[in-house]
């Protein structure tokens, strides 16, 4: 009951996943803390040792690499802010981390900490699964990569094992036209979505080549609207009209499994969810035709 | 001091009054030093917690407290086995009930507590205290606990007697009316919401308590705890410290009572804190009311009768039988009327006085009911309330004051001299200020007629977004004199400085500020020479407290008559020993003593100088210290005295989401004189966010067991800057008051009421219907799919 932890600060990567391999289920990463310090004093969760990653080298920074850009775990939403410029992928990213939470909050939130958290209503998730993003982990044997659709598991659980951490997130840049989008329904300016969508249209040569859709808040994690996605995919641009629109995000309300609770009625949450994707991709398409 | 036979052309002479000086605490707020109730700490202090019900309505059947005794740190343990059984009350039946008595009236209702040498150490000890609870049947829904054979869940029962208002004959009114429309509507719970936590510390010593608490009434808890330990009131001092907002969260509360018992058990000054979720879900909220009425209307727009029976829910220690509904006096000019309030107990949080107390609510329903008169005749809802809202001069029906008469008003006004009742106001008449200005200047400052479209029509449609404007009004009291008369002390050191005690605490609202503007003005000396003391019922005498929109004009009446009374005797000495003159000849102005004899323009006598002619040599002791008092009684306010507020709202609603953005918003005040414009805007526009706030999102979520779901801010959602248009400008009326300090009335109360149905309206004519409170996205979609 009296609550206290040993604070615990790795030099390096590798010194911080030795201290969670050897302090186990009880031992936390503490990335920006937005989440965790509540859910600590809540006394949700428990913890024994928690290990510092905020001086960490390497875990920061957003990067444009060839075909990809790589986001650190560390990275704080208001980095993620400040990189909308980056690249046409970054822009929904930007726009979508301004809607998170406060400018303070902001610049100690971090991605990846965000991301393990996972929490159903998370802004950023769906996001991520509609721009096809992978998740770099890095355990005591080594690293793998993993789809963030694979990297969410459910409710405030992941795919990383009790001694893993998550490096990095990619954000995949293909050489053909890609935008993104994300729409929500919020209540105040500081909220978390009631129901989102993220759409992100890759268009070459006048034709979509690919369409993702992926639903936020109305399931334990992001939901792919596949058959909304296969209405557009192989579309000439200029062919795409409202009733296409309409009937992609149609496909939205079947998929979404969401519950009622104080924030929104699953009925209300089921209902945004075409309007929200409908609203998405015609900013996505709107966007895709403008420049060309 | 009675009426004034000042007026608005008084103004221009005043040099502190009326003017936007920046509030006396901005330094320390802004950096932090502040010192509210949480921050404090004294000497050898230790700190308690608060065992609560895991159960609605239970009755202790054993409580065994032997382990956590025995945890080390632990100093001992309350139960309703070593508390006094006596009832304390809290300022207007907010409160009602034994500091604690074996039973719980409410989920997380307090049960025990627990001192130790840390907080940890005290909420370990609260899991080893074994409790054996018989549970009892709850009921949470007002109307069925209004009904007999409902589980009664304090002794007196559930029910109130119902609080009547009525005039005229109502079946006339309904004969007389061409057309009657009707609603009824369902409130849901606000929570004050407060952004500061409280806490108290309470310290005996000996037979004499001493309570740090942020208060914003630190006469009512000094009388609390009078009332719950059976001292004498001598015994008992109270230190309010800043609240922060607190929109009568804060007023006394069980948990500031709870202290003063461990701390009597265990000899030690003891700290309660509490967390943001016992602050949101333990102390106090907003009533459900539910609302049924009727209006009737001549074909000319004329309203001929107002019928409302309206219930409110008082939850588990509230004992409130009326609401200080004062759209019922600003929507009075119907020649009959019919208002009746039930009070009835439930099993959930206690509720009670919240900014607006059943303005927000039953002035929400009336101006709903109202409107839809105007839409049957297809009226400018700003011409239907300049036809038919109260007018200076007209009848008040509200007649609050009548219904806590023990006899006739002629008993009531015994002991009166007939000289100062000609110097009141005529009684159950209103004083001064109305609606009447401020809608037309509002309705010009917004350009109402242009963009007005007609009712149910929005202005512009994009796509799915539709805009529209609304107006709605609000009015509430200005203090209530039933509970005690209002007094201040002003002091004039021989340093030429004053202070003022008045015990009105300070929940953010500037009146630390104001009051010292009042004192300075009067006393005619510059303002940073006064300073004020708000919150030590040791030095400040009885007040109402920051409530009933009480400050500025009760208290403010005081401090402005007890200045009046200390500069009386300042003239007094500085008339026999400098001027040879009778007092009525001089004046202070700037802090020099002068006469308005043209013959002794040339004797300037600081107050200082005047006061330390004395020094060594004052074998009377009368410069010493001057304490000045009001002489008389206030007017009783609560039957002339009212505030009102006009808000014009510009609205986005989204027909697909629900969602709804407000896009301009211009609130206007009639307050009489505005003692500190930069104070009010901040009142104004706080009032406004309080009341958008519960039209369109706050609510208290409860589950099947009564708990709260939403105790936090994240699933409360209070409206933030953000969400609210920046406009510069507040309108005022222009209207002076002849028993305020300076003209003033108060200002608090009717912003809060006047926002919600403004929002309604104009949500209304952006899409075809009304939409209940809160109009979430959820709740406008389902409205929408009722209309089709």
């Amino acid at each position: 009951m009296i609550r206290q932890f040993d604070y615990l600060r790795p030099d390096t990567v590798d010194a911080a996943i030795a201290m969670k391999s050897r302090h186990g289920e009880r031992a936390c990463y503490w990335a920006g803390g937005t989440d965790l310090m509540l859910q600590w004093r809540q006394g949700e969760v428990t913890i024994d040792h928690c290990i510092d990653l905020t001086h960490l080298n390497g875990l920061d920074g957003i990067e444009a690499l060839p075909g990809e850009i790589r986001i650190g775990a560390m990275a704080t939403l208001d980095d993620l802010d400040r990189a909308a410029s980056m690249h046409p992928v970054m822009k929904a990213l930007g726009d979508t981390a301004r809607l998170m939470c406060t400018k303070q909050t902001r610049t100690l939130a971090t991605v990846g900490g965000n991301m393990c958290n996972a929490s159903p209503g998370a802004d950023l998730s769906p996001l991520f699964v509609a721009l096809e993003s992978r998740c770099l982990i890095q355990g005591p044997n080594g690293r793998r990569d993993v789809s963030m659709e694979d990297f969410l598991t459910g409710v405030n659980t992941t795919d990383l094992t009790a001694d893993e951490l998550l490096r990095a997130i990619v954000v995949p840049t293909p050489p053909a036209r890609r935008e993104a989008s994300y729409r929500r329904v919020a209540r105040t300016v500081v909220d978390i979505a009631l129901v989102s969508a993220a759409v992100s249209l890759t268009a070459d040569a006048g034709t979509i080549t690919d369409a993702r859709i992926a639903l936020g808040s109305v399931a334990p994690v992001p939901v792919r609207v596949q058959e909304g996605e296969s209405v557009l995919a192989g579309m000439a641009l200029g062919d795409i009209d409202a009733k296409h629109l309409e009937e992609a995000a149609g496909h939205a309300a079947a998929v979404a499994r969401p519950i009622t609770d104080v924030r929104a009625g699953a009925g209300y949450r089921t209902r945004m969810c075409p309007v929200l994707v409908r609203r998405a991709l015609a900013d996505a398409l709107g966007r895709l035709g403008g420049d060309e | 001091m009675a009426a004034t036979t000042e007026t608005t052309g008084h103004r221009s002479a005043w040099r502190i009054a009326g003017k936007g000086i920046p509030v006396k605490d901005a330094r320390e707020k802004v950096t932090g030093s502040l010192k509210y109730a949480v921050d404090l700490e004294v000497q050898g202090m230790v700190h308690g917690k608060i065992l609560r019900s895991p159960h609605a309505h239970a009755r202790i059947v054993s409580i065994d407290t032997t382990r956590a005794e025995a945890l080390p740190g632990v100093l001992g343990v309350v139960t309703h086995h070593d508390t006094p059984q006596n009832v304390w009350e809290n300022a207007w039946f907010n409160y009602r009930g034994k500091i604690l008595d074996g039973i719980a009236r409410f989920h997380g209702d307090d049960m025990a507590a627990v001192a130790a040498v840390s907080e940890d150490v005290a909420e370990a000890a609260l899991g080893l205290i074994d409790v054996e609870y018989e549970l009892l049947d709850a009921v949470f829904d007002p109307e069925e606990a209004m009904q007999p054979e409902a589980p009664q869940i304090r002794e007196e029962g559930n029910l109130r007697d119902p609080y009547v208002v009525e005039w005229g004959d109502v079946a006339k009114g309904a004969d007389e009316a061409d057309f009657i429309v009707e609603t009824e509507i369902r409130f849901a719970s606000q929570q004050m919401a407060p952004l500061g936590r409280n806490a108290c510390i309470a310290e005996w010593n000996g037979d004499r308590v001493t309570l740090w608490t942020s208060s914003q009434t630190p006469s009512e808890l000094r009388d609390g705890i009078h009332e719950a330990f059976g001292i004498p009131l001598s015994r008992v001092r109270v230190i309010a410290l800043p609240s922060g907002s607190s929109f009568g969260n804060w007023w006394s509360a069980n948990f500031m009572l709870i202290t003063a018992l461990l701390a009597r058990k265990v000899r030690k000054p003891v700290k309660i804190e509490l967390s943001n979720e016992e602050c949101m879900a333990t102390v106090k909220r907003r009533h459900i009311e539910i609302s049924r009425g009727r209006m009737g209307c001549r074909n000319d727009g004329t309203l001929t009768l107002a019928e409302f029976d309206h219930i409110i829910d008082n939850g588990g220690y509230g004992f409130k039988d009326d609401v200080g509904f004062f759209c019922v006096d600003n929507w009075g000019r119907a020649e009959h009327g019919h208002y009746a309030i039930h009070g009835v107990n439930t099993n959930l949080l206690t509720a009670g006085c919240m900014r607006a107390v059943g303005d927000v609510t039953l002035g929400s329903v009336v101006e709903r009911v109202a409107d839809m008169c105007a839409i049957r005749l297809g009226m400018d809802p700003v011409e239907f309330r300049l036809k038919n809202q109260i007018k200076p001069g007209e009848r008040l029906r509200m007649q609050h004051s009548r219904q806590y008469m023990k006899g006739s008003l002629e008993q009531y006004l015994e002991g009166i001299s007939e000289k100062q009742r000609q110097e009141w106001p005529k009684l159950f008449h209103l004083s001064s200020g109305s609606t009447d200005e401020i809608l037309r200047k509002g309705a010009e400052a917004f350009e109402w007629s242009s963009k007005w479209k007609g009712w149910g029509v929005p202005y512009a449609v994009d796509g799915p977004r539709r805009r529209a404007v609304g107006v709605g009004t609000g009015a509430h009291v200005c203090g209530v004199e039933f509970e005690g008369n209002v007094s201040a002390v002003v002091r004039i050191n021989p340093d030429g400085s004053a202070k003022v005690h008045c015990a009105v605490g300070r929940q953010g609202q500037g009146s630390e500020t104001t009051q010292a503007q009042v004192a300075a003005e009067e006393l005619g000396i510059p303002f940073d020479k006064v300073e004020i003391e708000t919150g030590d019922t040791d030095s400040c005498p009885w007040s109402h407290g920051s409530l009933a929109s009480n400050t500025m004009y009760r208290v403010g009446w005081a401090t402005r008559a007890a200045a009046n009374d200390a500069k009386r005797q300042l003239l007094e000495i500085a008339g026999r020993e400098f001027f040879d003159s009778p007092r009525q000849e001089l004046d202070v102005a700037d802090g020099v003593i002068y006469s308005r004899d043209p013959n002794k323009r040339n004797i300037r006598i600081t107050v200082e100088e005047a006061l330390n002619h004395f020094r060594g040599t004052d074998a009377l002791g009368q410069a010493s210290s001057i304490t000045g008092r009001p002489q008389g009684p206030m007017p009783p306010a609560s039957t002339f005295a009212r505030h009102f507020a006009a808000h014009f709202v510009d609205v986005e609603v989204d027909i697909e989401t629900g969602e709804i953005r407000l896009l301009d918003f211009l609130a206007t005040q009639d307050s009489g004189t505005i003692m500190n414009p930069q104070v009010m805007k901040n009142q104004m526009i706080g009032g406004a966010i309080c009341g958008a706030g519960f039209a369109i999102y706050e609510a208290l979520s409860f589950d099947d067991d009564g708990r709260i779901l939403n105790a936090n801010l994240l699933d409360y959602k209070l409206l933030r800057a953000a969400d609210f248009p920046l406009r510069g400008d507040v309108i005022y009326g222009d209207s002076y008051d002849p028993v305020g300090p300076f003209g003033a009335r108060s200002a608090g109360e009717a912003p809060a009421a006047a926002a919600g149905p403004a929002i309604a309206q104009a949500v209304y004519n952006a899409v075809g219907t009304w939409v209940d409170m809160p109009m979430t996205p959820e709740n406008v979609v389902t409205a929408l799919d009722a209309l089709h």
